[in-house]
Formats: C-alpha cells, structure tokens, sequence
C-alpha cells in the first residue's frame, strides 16, 4: 500500500518485462533452428498473504502437443523405413537394366540366342563359333557382376546397421542424462522447455532408427520403449549391440541356430546385463533398421535368388540329357536301368562311364486326371533326409525324393526304389512296379493316364550330345573349375549364389569347335551338322521350364513356367515394379509426415512477426513501468523535500 | 487450442513459422526443378522412362514386344542366308541340267543320223559337259560346300581329271572301263562266248554252245528250235550255262533256232538263226541266216561260221556298249567300285572289290557301307546220292554213289564212294572224315550202312558212317552248294539245336560273311552263283545280322567292331536344317550322291571315257544309245529335285514377307508404349517453367514482408 510497494511491483514489472524480452530474443535468435520450440514466460500475479504485490514469473514453458509429437515420431518411423528401401530397390532395380539402354540381364541372354541363332546357320564358321563363346562368356560376367553387386549391398546394409546402432545408443545414452537433470530441474522448479526440445531431438533420432513408445513420467523424465515392450530407457539407458560380419557373400542368411547364422543380429544390453536376441523377439517394424534388416534378410537374397535361377537354368537347360522311357505295350512303358543299350542313362566321369543315376538327376512325369493335366517330379538325392530338400526345388506339392545312396554301379536296385516311392505318391497306387531291374510304369488306368515319363540328366562332358555343359561352375583361373549338376542334397546348397560363380566351360572356350562336333551312335558329327546349335537354341527360346518359387515369381501351388528368356524378362520387371511399388509408397508416406510435420511445426515454430509485435508490447510495458518508477523516485524525492 | 501469454488463441488460428515456410518454398521450387529436369530428358531421348520401374506394369509389354522383334530380326537373317544358299544350289544345279540336256540331245541327235562324224564329237562334248557338272556340284556359297550334305568343308566331287585318268596307283574310269570291257569281250571277241564243234565224244555235228564268262560277257540263256536239231537243254557248268546243240539232219529252209542271251546289263537279246537254201546278198537286220547244207555236219560247220559272225558283232556293239554302262554303274554307285577279279580281265568270271585301287568320284558323306545281313561258317557242296552215273555232269560236279549201282554203269563197283566229273571222265574216292556234304533227297541216304535220316541234311564222314553235321552251337550257318538241290541249292543253312536238325533259313540273307574262310571274305548272290569278294583293309560293312546292327571294319585279320552303329543316312534335304519360325525349320540340303546327279554324271563320265575311234563306232554307238536317254531322264529327275527345293525357297519368301510386316506393327506398338508425346513433353516443360518463374518472384517478394522492416 505504501510508496514501496509500489515501487517493489513497478520493479517486478521491469523483472517480469526483462525476462520476457530474453525469452523474445532467444525465440528471434532460433528462429531458424531445426527442432527449436517457442518459448513462452508465462506471469501470474504475485499474491503474498492475499495482498497482490506485482508480479510473478513462472518458468519458460514450451507450447507442444506431445500425441501430435508422438504420432510425427511414429510417421517418420515409417517414413525412414520405406526410404531406406526405396533407395536399395531403386539401385537394384538400375542394376538389372534400363530399357532405353538396354544393357539388362534380360538383353544379354537373349542376344546369346542370337547368337546361337547364327551358329545354326554357320556351324563351320569360326568367327560365328567365336562369338558365341563370347557372348555366353558375357552372360556370365554379367551374371558374376550383378551377383557381386548385390552382396555388395548385403554387406553395406550390415555396416549400415552398425552405423545404425551407433546412432541408437549415443541417443539412449544423451536422453538417460537428459532425463537425469530433467528431473532435478524440476524439482527445484527451474525451466526444463531447452532440455525437453534436446530431449525431444534425441528421440526423433531414436524414431529414425527404430520404432518405439514414450511415457512421461510424472518427475518429467521420459521412458521410451521398443514396439514389443522392451524398456530401452528409464532410470538408465539399456544398449543394442549388432555383432555385424564385414563381408556377406551369397551363403551367409539369417538363421535362428547361432552356430549356422552367417549374419549379424541386434541383440538388447538391459542396464542389469541381460540380453535379449532382438530378431527372434520383437524385431523392429519402422525404421531404418528394420529397413536395413528387411533388404538383408529379404529383398536382396531374393534378387540374389532371381540371378540364381537364370544361372542354373542356363547351365542345366543346355547340358540337360532327356531318356524317354519307351512305351513296350499299348498300356506300359518299361526300362531296364542295368541294360546300358536300352537305357543310356550314363555320365562319364574322368576314364569310366558312370552308369548310375546321380544326386540332382531328375524323372519328369506328365499325366492326365479328370482333364486337367498335372505333373510330378521325382528328384535323385543322395541325402532324402535333408530337411531344406523341399525348399529346393521349383514343384514342392508335386515332387518326391527317392534316395540313391547303395544303388549299384549300374543302378542295381534304382527300379525297386522308385516304384517303392512312387505307390503312395500318385493319385491312384500301384501304377509303378518294378520287376527285377526293370521298371514298369501302367500308363493308362480309369481315372489317370500317364502321357509322358522322362529322366533329365545333367551331362558333365562335351563328347556327348547334342547336350553340351556349356557353363560350368568356377569363373577364375584360381580356382579348378567344376562341372554344375544341380545337386540337391549337399548341406551346402549349391544353387545358392551361383550366379556369382558361374563361368563358361575352359574346355569348351579353348576348343570352340566342341560348340558343333559330338559323337553321335555312328561317330562323330560332320563339321556342318548344326544338330547340336540347333538343340541348345530350342533350349534357350523355346523349352519350358518351372522355376523355383523362392524367386518371387509364382508360388509353391502355381510355379512360374516359361522360357529362359521370359525368366531373365520376369526378373528385370520384377525389379523395376518392386522399386516403382516402393517409391510410390515411399511418396505417399513423404506426405503424411510432411503434412504432421508442418502441423508440429506452426504449433510449436517462431513466427519471427509475433515475436516482434510481443517485443513491442514488452517494450512498452517495460517504459510503462520504468515511468512508474520514475514516477515514485520523484514522489519520494517530493517527500524528501518536504520542510 | 494454443495460448500466448495467457490470452485465448481461437484453435483456427493457424501459425506459421518462418523455417516452416522457408522449407515448404525450398520444397515446392526443388520439385519443380525436377520435373523440369525429367521433361528435359524425356525431350532429348523421346521415351518417357529411364528404368524399367518408371514404365510401370507396361515394363513386362514392353520386354517381351522387343524380345519379339529381335527374335524376328533373328529369322530374316536366317532366312536371308538360306535364300543366298538355295539360290545358289539352283544356279548350280540349272547349270547340270542344262549341259545334261545338251548333250542328250546331241547323243540321241548324233545315234538318229547315219554320219558318224557327229557321234565322234560326242565324248569331247561330254568331258565338256562333265566339266561344268562336277563345278557346278562343287559349288562352294559363303566358305560352305553346298553339295556336300553336313560336311560343308569337304570338297564333294573329285576333278575331272582324276575321275576320268586316274592318280597314281589309282585307276580312273577309262582303265577302270577297259578292264570290264575286257571281261566282257573276251580275248577273242566272242563275248565269252565259245562255240565249239564235236568236241571232245560229241558227234561232230553236235556244236557245243559255252558261255564261260561268269558274270561277263554273253550268257546263254535259252535255246529255241523249230526244225531239225535238238538240245537236250541248258546246264549248269562252273562259270556259266552250256547246250549242246545237234544238227538231226541237214535240216531244211525255214528251220529257226533261237539263241536267247543276256548282256552285260541286265538285258536280253535273241540271236535269230534261219536255215536259207542260199544266201540272200543282205539278209535282213535281225535274222542270220546259214545254208542249209548236204549233210548234218556241213549244216553244223555253216551255222557255227553264221553264228560266230553275228556273235562277233553283237559283242562288238551291244556287248561292249552295255560293258561300259555297267562300268559306270558299278564306278559311280557301288562302295567300293566292282572290278573283274583276276588277271587278265579277259579271263575273270567274277567280280571283286576293287578296294582301294580306284579313285574315289565322291568324297562326302552319306555312301552306305555294304550291308551284311547272314555269317557262315563255310559251305557245303551238295552231294546228290545216285546209283547211276548222270548223264551231263558238269566239271567239278560231285556224287555219291548208291548202295547199288547198276551194272555196266560207270559207278559200278563204286558203291559208297564219292564220284568226281572232271569234265572229261569220273573219278572214285573213298569219303574221308570230316567231309562235309549236302545230301540231296535220294532215298540212297537212307539205306544202311548210314543210321540216321539224313535226306536234306548237311552231313559230315565220321571215317565209318555218314551223320549229320553237329555244329556244337545253335544258329550256325553253311552255305549250301548248287547240287544241294531243291530250295537248298545255293541256300543258307541253319542249325537248330533243339530238334537237331538243318534247315534252309527263311529269308535268305543276301549278303555273307564266311567267318571261316581266310579272309573272312564276303559273298553276295547275283541270281546264279554266290561271288565272293575279299575284304580290303579298312573297308567298313554294317552288319544286320545281329542286334543292335554293327559297323564293323577290316583290320586284315578279323572284321573288327567301331563301336558305333550303321549310320542312318538321312534324305539328302534333311542334312541341313535351318530355324526360319517358332517350331518351324526348313530343310534345304543337298548331296552330290543323290540318284538325279549320279545318274546324269554317270551318262556323261561314261560317253567322255570311251574314246570313239574309227574301229569301235559299233561299241560307241551302242553306248550312246544307253547313255544319251539316261542323260534325259536323269535331267528330268534333276528339275524335280530343283522343284522341291523351289517349293522351300516359296516358303522362305512368305515368311520373310511375315515376319517383316509382324515386326513392323511391334516396333509400333512399342513405340506407342515407350515413346514420348513431344508435344506434351513441350507443352509440360512450358508450364512447369512457368510455375517455377512465378515460385521465384513471389518468393522474392515475400522476403520482404517482415515486421522488422516496418519498426
């Protein structure tokens, strides 16, 4: 009531404007600071013992919708990850080809069948010889090239993980500290808005990386966890650690068995030392890592398995030896499998003729019920037991797995085998018996008529044709190369990564001759007969083959069937729509979070013209109230000069 | 619902920050940037995508529309090399034609006029001829031998010059045709043909009519008689037929006797012999007459003098002409060529391989090896069982003689003994173990001493008795001789051991193997006798005799396997095979064996070797009148060969005519899908630069409205 109080709240004024005008001009001064939010200071009148006595400064405030932040962290999550894997797609997608420049892998095989298509007309010209060796040599390169490039990526998505990790546990660590003098500031009610917006950066790097959930806490310190629940900050910061491999070739795949795992896994280092395999337990949906792990795992060992298949089908399709089994009656075909005349199922192998069947030869069987036609395959595998066999081959519903381990050296005991395998595996039984060494096959019953029975062998030397191992599998000098049969029973598949391995056959790159000459029943073949260009081209436009479902293409139910060469145009455009599919999400996704972003931002952002127009109001209360005090110093100065 | 120091902001109240706005102006002008940056690119290459992402699902169209027209693009030049290749086959084989054709005509106009000035420029006019043939069947398109079926690289024909003279140590056709005109003439010019009177204890108006040629020469075939002579008939001898023919009387005018040859081609002719009182100063062309004379025998010795002068003219003629013909044949079609065996030729009765003493005409693929289809362990001659001696044994005939020969008879006393003809008398032998023999069915085999039933039986002397010959295995083969007789006569025997018995082999096998002779030597049967050719080192036959068939080689000792199979000769248009479509392939290959172009070089080898001097007009003459309608026929077989390969070029030409039109309308679909409106493109890049110039000035504009400016 008296002169000093007036003079005390004219002073709280001058406090009050002084703090205001800093918070202006920290606003003016950030205002284009990334992540910065306005602050504001808020006044209360000062009451002290139900008498006003000026007023009060409260500490600076932010002003943030935290769900609307919550939900912007969650955008950007998702943002990132689909990002992420737009860029690697987009790059795989420009490796595998561009139309106008057509250097795709779809290009390269069909100008082989070019190619070859002269050789049919030329065999005796040894330029044209020469220059399918050289472009078969380029399909391989080329195959060799884009398998490189995409473990390449493989392995730049690993050290991105790393990188990525590094990433997460710097921002666990700075928000534990945060948290920690969060919490002493605002017990001793100091201003907490600076450290919430480092806070608030720290966790928009967290979403980046990774999908998580935020709590806050009634001290002010915040707990964030992952999607699955895993507390990765509260009191202390929990750590990730990612024992990452320096360099993934085609072999190395995630597994959940430690011992067979070729990659690296993220695993979770609670504060108290207990560690959680975060793949096998809630792996990250959002982020880059789940991105990164999503093309490790997934994208990238697809389009490994696409350049896979191109490889093994070229290998196998030229080298493939059919042997109809011959029809002996109106109602049976029947081959004796010891009698190498009527059965010619050899392969040479070094000096010997081996006459038995090996591991990835196969018997096709076509056959008729009610209409539709079907088909079974039975496959030759040393090793029935492997458990990966049936996600090795293109027809699991339709195949089955006869083991040749003790089938004598001219396929003594193979007939009772396969009868044995085959009498569950055809709709109706009893359709395949086998009689001594020879089997017999009733091709026409009731319900079901076989149409055609044939074994498909893989032939491992030039001398017989017209099939010719034209590819094989070993490209460098260092290494002795080794004839491809598609085995299918190996612990290590050998499909896997093919395409990284295959080369053209030295002996057949030296001798370009052997790409015609064979010896046939009467001898060899004259230097003009194209039999053997002739057959190799069929081979390459115009056989069909299945093709495996772990391509991408078609499923275990409906497999995709084609051409080598509708395969390497499946592949190309496989690629090229994944990346559009992606980017367009990618896009779609861009907008949600701009549009939360700028949201976020014109609540919580400077406008530079607010904050002047709050300076002048300032700037005129602070005068206001300096001429309150100028006011009263006078009045006291009356006071005083009272006589 | 925002509050700024405490006062109520309505919740519409939007807020924008300066960074947010600089942001979104940076965003809109970068976005901006980049579509003009993209229509650019669309502009400067006309497509609209740079990956085949950007083409979206019309990617997968896109592909296979271009995968469509190169396949296409790889038919044309497929289809452009064929054409160059097949034209040139019909260039060459116009040019076979036509020199086939000319020199047909002029043979058969040079045989029609009766100068022979004409027909003695006939064989210059062939080795011409043959010239320009064998080029044009060397042919030679692109580095690739067209005639030569598979074996591009290989030379098909040998040059003419070697084909008609030889290389050393090889003989050419001319030698290789003298020899047979040898065989066939005979060093008398009686065609092998002997005709002799009373010989040996014939009356001497019998006259012994021989034709000892084997093979070669003129062979008796039948003897027709009206009048008053008599032959008891044609027999048998060891290299060929034999009559005695016996004049009855003098005979009178009128009597015919008809002499019915067959001539070294297969074909016959029928000498006429006509009994005239006196001769005619010029008989008709094809009668020859005789004088019929006082007694049987002068009538004997005038017909032998008719007989001769007409023998030595056909030979002269016809049989030479038809010699040289069949040398041709055998030249040009047998693998390899047949030569009289022996030497001289004059002599020979047999023909043999000629191994490798000749040059080859032909050096591509596709001759088929002789086919051998029946191994025999040696032959058996027959042995027919008699009691009395037969009346015309021929030499070398062999017999059994009878438990009981007839008293008086030559074979009395010989019982049991094996009875030889030499030609002139019997000789007796007491059988010896282990001869083999062919028992005819006489019932003589049957009596005692001989216990088993051994009628029709190949039989063997075990020193005491006669039983049948046991092989030891199952399904051996003998050969029969000729006196086997019945269906046994020169037949192939087999051994079946389940009923232990011989049995003629149903369907005789043509071509043998005798795996007992040394060398293991090969036997065909020419309709009369069993000839028998060695085999000469390297000469491959492909055996049919077992399963799977084998090639086989001569090694010189043994008729080694090759491991492989005989080889399928493909049709001479099925050597080369061309892709011209999806699943179509077009055949236009061609070989110089095949039977059109053997058979017009054939005509024209033959008619360039004989060299037509003044003394063999008759033997030219003959031959032309073979060769020039040979020439014509063959040039008709050649047009039907150039037809067919006519039909194939059509074909190429409808589907070129296709495949350029389908790819036309796909390079047009793809464009409609790839290309780039330019257009659009423009009018788009316009706009879009607009946008951006607008963007930038109000961006500048906005730069300057701040509250700060105004304080």
């Amino acid at each position: 009531m008296s002169l000093f109080s007036a003079l005390n709240n004219a002073v709280t004024g001058l406090k009050a404007n002084q703090i205001g005008l800093d918070v202006v001009s920290r606003n003016v001064a950030n205002a284009n600071t990334a992540g910065y939010t306005k602050k504001v200071a808020p006044r209360e009148n000062a009451i002290l013992d139900g008498d006003g006595a000026g007023v009060r400064i409260l500490p600076t405030q932010r002003q943030v919708d935290q769900r609307l932040l919550e939900s912007l962290r969650a955008e950007i999550s998702r943002s990132e990850r689909l990002d992420t894997v737009t860029d690697y797609l987009t790059r795989v997608d420009e490796l595998f080809g561009r139309p106008d420049q057509e250097t795709s892998i779809a290009y390269a095989v069909n100008t082989l069948s070019i190619r070859m298509g002269e050789l049919v007309d030329n065999p005796e010209n040894a330029g044209v010889r020469k220059a399918v060796i050289a472009q078969a040599d380029a399909v391989a390169r080329e195959l060799n090239q884009l398998s490189g490039a995409v473990q390449d990526m493989r392995s730049e998505t690993e050290k991105s993980l790393s990188l990525a990790v590094d990433e997460v546990n710097n921002a666990l660590k700075g928000i534990e500290q945060l948290n920690r003098e969060i919490a002493n500031r605002e017990a001793a009610n100091l201003t907490i808005a600076d450290l919430e917006d480092r806070r608030d950066i720290h966790l928009q790097t967290l979403a980046r990386n990774m999908d998580i959930r935020t709590v806050e806490r009634g001290d002010g310190a915040m707990t964030v966890f992952t999607n699955s629940g895993h507390v990765l900050v509260n009191e202390r910061a929990a750590q990730l650690s990612f024992d990452g491999r320096q360099v993934l070739t085609a072999n190395d795949a995630y597994s959940t068995d430690d011992v067979e795992r070729g990659v690296g896994s993220l695993t979770l280092v609670s504060p108290g030392g207990t560690r959680v395999d975060l793949l096998q337990d809630g792996p990250p949906r959002q982020g880059k890592i789940a991105g990164l792990l999503e093309l490790r795992d997934e994208r990238l060992p697809e389009a490994q398995a696409q350049l896979d298949e191109i490889a093994h089908n070229l290998a196998l399709g030229m080298a493939d030896r059919e042997t109809t089994i011959p029809l002996t009656g109106t109602n049976t075909r029947s081959m004796d499998f010891t009698d190498a005349a009527e059965a010619p199922i050899t392969r040479a192998s070094g000096s010997d003729q081996v006459l038995r069947v090996q591991d990835g030869d196969r018997m096709a069987i076509s056959y008729t019920q009610g209409g539709m036609e079907k088909s079974m395959t039975v496959y030759f595998v040393d090793d029935a037991s492997n458990t990966d066999l049936l996600n090795r081959v293109p027809d699991p519903d339709n195949a089955v797995f006869v083991d040749i381990t003790g089938v004598g050296a001219q396929n003594q005991g193979l007939a009772n085998r396969i009868a044995t395998a085959m009498s569950s595996a055809m709709p109706i039984g009893g359709l395949f018996s086998a009689t001594g060494e020879r089997l017999n096959i009733s091709t026409t019953t009731a319900t079901v008529s076989i149409d055609d029975v044939a074994l498909h062998q893989a032939s491992t030397t030039p001398v017989d044709g017209p099939m010719l191992n034209l590819f094989a599998n070993g490209n460098s000098p260092r290494i002795e190369q080794e004839a491809y049969t598609g085995n299918l029973s190996s612990t290590v598949w050998e499909k896997v990564g093919f395409a990284g391995r295959i080369g053209v056959n030295t002996e057949i790159a030296d001798d370009d001759t052997l790409l015609v000459r064979y010896t046939a029943e009467h001898g060899e073949v004259a230097v003009g007969d194209n039999a053997r260009p002739r057959f190799l081209m069929d081979q390459l436009t115009e056989t069909r083959f299945t093709y495996s479902p772990n391509t991408g293409l078609g499923d275990a139910a409906h497999p995709y069937k084609g051409t080598i060469l509708d395969l390497g145009r499946a592949v190309v455009s496989y690629q090229g729509m994944e990346a559009t599919t992606q980017q367009s999400l990618s896009e779609d996704q861009a907008t949600r979070t701009t549009l939360l972003e700028q949201r976020h931002s014109s609540m919580t952002g400077v406008n530079v013209d607010d904050e002047l127009a709050e300076l002048i109001l300032l700037q005129s209360a602070y005068s206001a109230s300096a001429k309150v005090v100028q006011t009263v110093d006078r009045l006291f100065d009356d006071l005083m000069s009272l006589r | 619902m925002t509050s700024i120091s405490g006062f109520y902001t309505p919740s519409t109240y939007q807020n924008t920050t300066a960074l947010g706005q600089n942001l979104q102006l940076r965003k809109s002008i970068s976005d901006l940037q980049t579509d003009i940056a993209r229509l650019q690119e669309q502009q400067a290459t006309g497509k609209k995508a740079f990956t085949h992402g950007d083409l979206g699902s019309e990617s997968n169209v896109v592909q296979g529309l271009r995968q469509k027209v190169s396949g296409l693009d790889g038919y044309l030049r497929t289809i452009s090399q064929v054409s160059t290749r097949t034209e040139g086959i019909q260039g060459a084989l116009d040019v076979l034609q036509q020199a086939g054709d000319r020199l047909g005509i002029n043979g058969m106009t040079a045989l029609n006029t009766d100068a022979d000035i004409q027909l003695q420029q006939i064989p210059r006019e062939a080795q011409g001829a043959l010239e320009s043939m064998i080029t044009a069947l060397n042919s030679n398109i692109d580095g690739r031998y067209v005639f030569a079926g598979a074996e591009t690289q290989t030379r098909p024909v040998t040059n003419q010059d070697a084909i008609m003279n030889g290389t050393p140590g090889k003989m050419g056709l001319k030698e290789f045709s003298q020899l047979w005109l040898d065989a066939n003439v005979g060093d008398d010019g009686m065609g092998r043909l002997s005709i002799t009177r009373g010989e040996g204890v014939l009356a001497p108006e019998t006259l012994s009519l021989k034709s000892e040629g084997g093979v070669f020469g003129l062979k008796l075939r039948g003897v027709e008689i009206d009048g008053s002579a008599s032959m008891p008939g044609l027999y048998e001898t060891a290299n060929g037929a034999r009559g005695d023919l016996t004049f009855t009387g003098p005979g009178a005018p009128g009597d015919q006797v008809d002499l019915t040859f067959e001539l070294p081609d297969g074909t016959e002719t029928t000498i006429v012999m006509k009994g005239v009182s006196a001769k005619i100063g010029t008989p008709p062309t094809d009668v020859v007459e005789y004088e019929i004379g006082d007694t049987a025998e002068q009538t004997a010795i005038n017909f032998r003098v008719a007989l001769e002068a007409r023998v030595k003219d056909l030979v002269a003629g016809e049989v030479s002409g038809a010699a040289s013909a069949a040398a041709a044949d055998s030249f040009f079609e047998d693998n390899p060529p047949r030569i009289p065996e022996g030497d001289p030729a004059t002599g020979a009765t047999r023909l043999a391989s000629a191994g490798n003493t000749t040059v080859k005409w032909y050096n591509g693929p596709g001759m088929p090896n002789v086919t051998v289809d029946g191994h025999i362990q040696g032959s058996a001659p027959g042995l027919p069982a008699l009691n009395d001696a037969p009346a015309n044994p021929k030499a070398g005939d062999q017999f059994l003689v009878g438990a009981t020969p007839t008293g008086g008879d030559p074979f009395d006393t010989h019982a049991g003994e094996i009875a030889t003809w030499d030609g002139t008398a019997w000789s007796f032998a007491a059988p010896t173990a282990g001869t083999r023999a062919v028992a005819d069915t006489n019932a003589n085999w049957d009596s005692p001493p001989q216990p088993a039933d051994l009628r029709g039986q190949i039989v063997e002397y075990d020193g005491a008795n006669w039983q049948v010959f046991d092989p030891g295995t199952d399904g051996v083969q003998v050969l029969a001789g000729d006196q086997a007789g019945g269906d046994r006569s020169d037949a192939v025997m087999r051994w079946d051991a389940g009923t232990s018995s011989w049995s003629v082999v149903d369907p005789q096998p043509t071509t043998l193997i005798d795996d007992n002779a040394n060398p293991k030597r090969i036997g065909t049967y020419d309709g009369f006798a069993w000839t028998w050719t060695t085999p000469e080192l390297g000469q491959e036959i492909d055996d049919t005799s077992v399963t799977p068939a084998a090639t086989r080689v001569w090694d010189g000792s043994n008729w080694a396997p090759t491991g492989r199979g005989p080889e399928d000769i493909p049709e001479a248009r099925d050597t080369v095979i061309a892709k011209v479509d999806d699943g179509t392939y077009v055949s236009y290959g061609a070989r110089a064996n095949e039977t059109a172009f053997v058979d017009t070089l054939k005509a024209a080898a033959i008619l360039a070797a004989v060299e037509h001097g003044g003394d063999n007009a008759d033997h030219y003459h003959a031959l032309a009148s073979r060769a020039a309608p040979n020439l014509k026929s063959a040039a008709a077989k050649v047009i039907d060969t150039r037809t067919a390969i006519g039909v194939t070029e059509d074909r190429l030409n409808t589907l070129k005519n296709r495949h350029e039109d389908v790819g036309y309308l796909t390079e047009q679909q793809v464009n409609r899908i790839e290309k780039a409106d330019e257009y659009e493109v423009a009018t788009s890049l316009l706009d879009a630069m607009n946008q951006l110039q607008a963007t930038y000035s109000i961006t500048g504009k906005l730069s300057q409205l701040t509250l700060a400016n105004f304080l």
